[in-house]
């Protein structure tokens, strides 16, 4: 009864050759399956249909379609079929995002074989009923192969292939269905070949290059299968010694960008520009912007898959917005009720851990502290560091970074003036908020290098170690913050002959980030890498003077496209933007050679 | 995933002999059919030898068919189809991987034998990541290219399709063969020690050094292989004192022994010139070891050919008159060939009559600039196959050796031998910034030059 309508669908869908249909055509068209779609298509061209009717034919579908069905008219036949569709349907399919509904009929088997085993096979008795069709097929040895028509193509694979997309899968449930039948699946059969691909091999064929990415992306999310996508499409481990700008994200409008947030757990981009904040999934395509009450925001921080915490020093509070429908969830203030001199306090900082987020609030009068809050609760739990903000030494932090490994919360103030640079590292416990440990510079004279005071700190996640960039020599240090002490510096040796001249210009625009065990250095425009040699590249071991080396990652032609503002690394991707430049630089490595034809 | 999974017995209309020599193959849901013959050109470890002893059942291989129809087009010809040009080579080799003839794929696309010195274009740029210009490339047979610029080696597959980079400990890499696709010696004329690195998972397997009697450590000033031989060229820190260091390449290069060891004293400048140039001479299992020295009195240098086993010097000549620039053995001339420093000419010395006294015959219309500028600095000399490569500036030379038929001279000992040059490359080949290095492997020579982070390919082009 199923196929008659598919019959039906197919002599339509062919309107004007409906009248040649012959025998084999129509057994074409009765591969058994059908879907929803379909019937919409079928119940939309029901108009059309009279139409057709009246001209008469004694056509083979109206032979098919008048024995099997009689047809209602236009009015009553799409409820009827939606009936039909739940019959057929044992509620195995009961994911609501599939826009399709699937029904396999009886199956006639020999339709994947090749061309010239069709020949043999379609003069044959075209319509076997159910039994009949068992008994011709052959059970042993067949339980893990699958055959899918898609679009029209004929595919055939093995079950295993088809699961490995997992569990909730389009392509899983599909699996589960009796493997004698053929499965149509009304999507295109070259993007599908494309995905069957990349489940047969892990890796994508070239003909993906015919697709967009997001093309891909949406047929990968139709199939189940995005996570396989998602992995073939990433890009390979950042390499700072080999890596290449491959992209610019720029908002389209207000494109300065003024802070950005880069997630290592999806790859997702959060961009702050102007008072709007721009998500950018790992595809690095546009998901969403939002308009915040800021007028410029100057941090950005993603504390969970939809809220974005956001600051601005022109206006006061912390605010969390809702990615998903742009509302502002949440305003933190700082209060005091014993000092009314607390209020309006202006956000410098956010860090962000997996219970609780911290900003360092800063009031017109330079107090400052910085407010831990609670991501259950969604409330101020303490307060962390309260400071005067009378001098150097007590101004508020602008730089903050919770280490999840050793529950510390690192705070880092640099103040630059005409006696250059000062600054403060601290490193509180949270729980007790008591400071663990500190350092000035210029200042107690415990460094190493006095007057070299820092210019720029990072914290490496991965190696448990602080850089600093110092200011005057451009020297980088390292200390293990496992063995903080005094003077825990370790300076750098410059090793590259080739880099003997580069840096160390007196007071330039440093900025630092650590990501991938790498230490990626901006010196106003110019973009290198600190790393480790292939001979002392595991973790163990002390700090000594010549244990990472120097490289450039960019050509001399990128460093003229404007001072460093700021780097940070995610989902293997390096992001850089540049002082009143549009857009973020985005930096990757490629085990593609990039090998530039000339011919 | 299992390769093959759920075969089939024997389809209806398909008469199947157990003895019979087709056999057919169902990849993704179409059938093949080819002979077992035409599947044991795979070789006995491919997934193709299992296929053939199938026996009775049609095997099902879950792959892509389209891609299949090229792998069995490869196995039947051994060349691609027109049609493979629809997929990027990098699909073709995952899939040649797959089924295990990817050595198949190699030896149709990037074999040796293709190389036509006559036939080379300017075919494509490989970009190197970074601020540093090569400093020294080094090939395999088949076409896999390793370049050292800075500390970095960038490994480059035979397609070139596929690169990774890796940061060594050397700060500028001077010295650098490659063993192996993913396997390379390295060395520097500022850093102690060779290092054997694997490119491909990014470790030293081995450190080689040699100590003199100050255990000073030495510096590689060259690297040079024999089919059994590794050579390295040491000198030691305080340059003091040279020696060239053969280890054994089948035997987890164990050192075999120590040739041409040379301890300075006072200021006998001869010995103290470390050999920067070391070349098997498979033809008369020599090895040639050369190197020179810039000094007020001019350039001046030696080329050695030791005698491996004994240790001793077979032939040595002394360059004190138009010095070599660079200096290479051509097995398949018999010949070795220079570039004169001061004057820039190609000489040639025929490696039959190595006894008289000056064997350097000048290839070029001999005219001896006297003015001391050095019109050769720079130039590098190589032979692959029948030609010599030799650079000039931004230039390239293809020298060939004109074959006239004139035995009877030759018998009373009078050397008749014409070589003849080419320029190298189109009108918008000519000039550019100078060469400084020369490779080849596989269809393709490799070009770098001075200030570009870069390589260039010559491709050796087929059809039209």
């Amino acid at each position: 009864m199923f196929d008659s309508f598919t019959a039906l669908l197919h002599s339509l869908k062919n309107l004007p050759h409906a009248f040649h249909l012959k025998e084999s055509q129509l057994t074409k068209g009765m591969s058994g399956t059908w879907s929803l779609l379909d019937a919409v298509q079928l119940a939309e061209t029901l108009g059309a249909l009279d139409a057709v009717r009246a001209l008469d034919p004694p056509t083979a579908w109206e032979l098919t379609v008048s024995c099997s069905v009689s047809l209602p008219d236009g009015g009553s036949f799409h409820p009827s079929l939606t009936v039909l569709l739940d019959i057929g349907h044992p509620g195995v399919f009961s994911l609501a995002r599939w826009s399709l509904l699937f029904h396999t009929g009886f199956h006639v088997s020999h339709a994947t074989r090749e061309h010239f085993l069709n020949h043999k096979i379609l003069p044959r008795p075209p319509r076997p009923s159910g039994p009949q069709s068992m008994a011709e097929q052959r059970t042993v040895g067949t339980s893990d192969r699958i055959k899918l028509n898609v679009g029209g193509k004929l595919f055939e694979t093995t079950v295993s292939t088809i699961r490995s997309g997992g569990p909730d899968s389009l392509l899983f449930a599909l699996s589960n269905r009796s493997v004698n039948e053929e499965i149509f699946i009304d999507r295109d059969p070259e993007i599908f070949s494309v995905l069957l691909s990349l489940l047969r091999s892990n890796c994508l064929p070239s003909t993906a290059k015919r697709f967009s990415n997001q093309e891909l992306i949406d047929e990968a999310l139709y199939y189940g299968i995005e996570s396989q996508l998602k992995s073939a499409l990433a890009p390979s481990q950042l390499n700072g010694i080999d890596a290449s700008l491959v992209n610019t994200v720029r908002p389209s409008s207000e494109a300065v960008v003024s802070d950005f947030n880069a997630n290592d757990s999806d790859g997702s981009l959060w961009v702050a520009h102007g008072g709007q904040i721009s998500v950018y999934d790992w595809n690095l395509s546009h998901a969403s912007t939002v308009r915040t009450h800021l007028d410029y925001i100057t941090s950005v921080k993603r504390v969970r898959p939809e809220i974005a915490a956001v600051c601005s020093l022109s206006g006061w509070g912390l605010h969390l917005y809702n990615m998903a429908n742009g509302s502002r969830v949440y305003s933190f203030e700082w209060v005091d009720p014993t000092d009314v001199r607390i209020y309006k306090a202006r956000v410098h900082a956010i860090a962000d851990s997996e219970d609780s987020i911290y900003a360092s609030y800063e009031c017109q009068h330079g107090e400052n502290c910085v407010l831990r809050i609670d991501k259950c609760a969604m409330k101020i739990s303490s307060e962390i560091g309260r400071m005067s903000g009378n001098s150097a030494k007590t101004v508020v932090p602008g730089k903050l970074a919770f280490l999840q490994e050793m529950g510390i919360l690192i705070g880092t103030s640099i103040t630059s003036g005409a006696f250059g640079y000062s600054g403060y590292i601290r490193i509180w416990d949270p729980r007790t908020r008591d400071v663990v440990w500190e350092t000035n510079e210029p200042g107690s004279g415990r460094s190493s290098r006095f007057g070299d005071s820092f210019a720029d700190v990072a914290v490496d996640y991965d190696r448990l170690s602080l850089f600093k960039l110092c200011s005057k020599s451009g020297d980088l240090g390292v200390a293990d913050l496992r063995k903080l002490s005094d003077d825990p510096w370790v300076y750098l040796r410059e090793k590259n002959l080739s880099m003997r001249h580069a840096g160390g210009n007196g007071g330039g625009n440093f900025v630092i980030c650590c990501y991938r065990k790498q230490a990626f250095v901006g010196r106003d425009g110019e973009l290198e890498v600190w790393s480790r040699t292939v001979a002392d590249n595991d973790d163990e071991g002390t700090i000594t003077e010549e244990l990472y080396r120097r490289n450039y990652v960019d050509k001399a032609e990128d460093s003229k496209r404007g001072i460093i503002k700021k780097i940070e690394g995610g989902g293997d991707r390096l992001f850089v933007t540049r002082e009143n430049v549009e857009g973020i630089e985005v930096w990757q490595s490629s085990y593609n050679s990039g090998v530039v034809s000339i011919i | 995933m299992p390769p093959f999974a759920g075969s089939k017995p024997i389809a209806h209309g398909f008469h199947m002999d157990a003895n019979s020599n087709i056999v057919t193959i169902d990849v993704g849901g179409q059938l093949f059919q080819t002979t077992k013959q035409t599947l044991s050109l795979a070789g006995s470890k491919s997934l193709f030898s299992k296929i053939s002893n199938s026996g009775h059942v049609i095997p099902f291989i879950d792959r892509d068919p389209e891609i299949f129809s090229i792998m069995l087009s490869l196995l039947r010809t051994g060349n691609l189809p027109s049609k493979a040009k629809a997929f990027d080579i990098q699909d073709l080799i995952f899939e040649s991987q797959f089924y295990g003839i990817e050595n198949l794929l190699i030896n149709s696309q990037s074999n040796p034998s293709q190389f036509d010195a006559f036939n080379l274009e300017k075919s494509s740029v490989l970009p190197l990541n970074g601020r540093d210009s090569p400093t020294s490339i080094s090939t395999t047979p088949y076409g896999s290219l390793h370049v050292a610029h800075g500390s970095k080696i960038t490994s480059f597959d035979w397609s070139l399709n596929r690169k990774s980079t890796i940061l060594t400990q050397f700060t500028a890499i001077d010295s650098l063969l490659a063993l192996s696709p993913a396997v390379a010696a390295a060395g520097a004329t500022d850093f102690s020690g060779l290092q054997i690195v694997d490119l491909d998972k990014g470790f030293v397997k081995e450190t080689l050094n040699w100590e003199n009697v100050t255990r000073s450590g030495s510096t590689v000033q060259a690297i040079g292989a024999s089919q059994e031989h590794l050579f390295t060229s040491f000198e030691s820190s305080r340059r003091n004192s040279n020696c060239i260091m053969i280890y054994d390449l089948n035997n987890s290069l164990s050192t075999v022994t120590k040739i041409g060891h040379y301890e300075i004293f006072g200021a006998d400048l001869d010995s103290a010139i470390p050999a920067t140039k070391l070349q098997w001479v498979s033809s008369h299992n020599l090895l040639m070891a050369s190197g020179s020295h810039s000094g007020p009195s001019g350039v001046l240098g030696n080329i050695r050919f030791w005698d491996i086993r004994s240790g001793n010097v077979a032939w040595e000549l002394k360059e004190k008159v138009d010095c070599f620039s660079d200096v290479t053995v051509s097995d398949s001339h018999l010949a070795m060939f220079k570039v004169g420093v001061s004057t820039g000419e190609v000489f040639f010395a025929d490696l039959r009559y190595m006894d008289v006294d000056t064997p350097w015959v000048c290839l070029g219309d001999g005219r001896k600039v006297a003015n001391g500028k050095k019109e050769g600095f720079g130039c590098r000399i190589e032979s692959h196959g029948n030609q010599l490569f030799c650079s000039k500036g931004g230039n390239l030379e293809i020298w060939s050796e004109v074959l006239i038929g004139s035995l009877a001279k030759r018998d009373i000992g009078m050397p008749d031998r014409m070589f003849r040059k080419n320029m190298m490359g189109r009108a918008k080949d000519m000039g550019g910034f100078r060469i400084t290095n020369l490779s080849f492997g596989g269809n393709k020579m490799f070009v770098t030059r001075k200030d570009q982070q870069c390589v260039e390919v010559w491709n050796s082009v087929r059809g039209v």
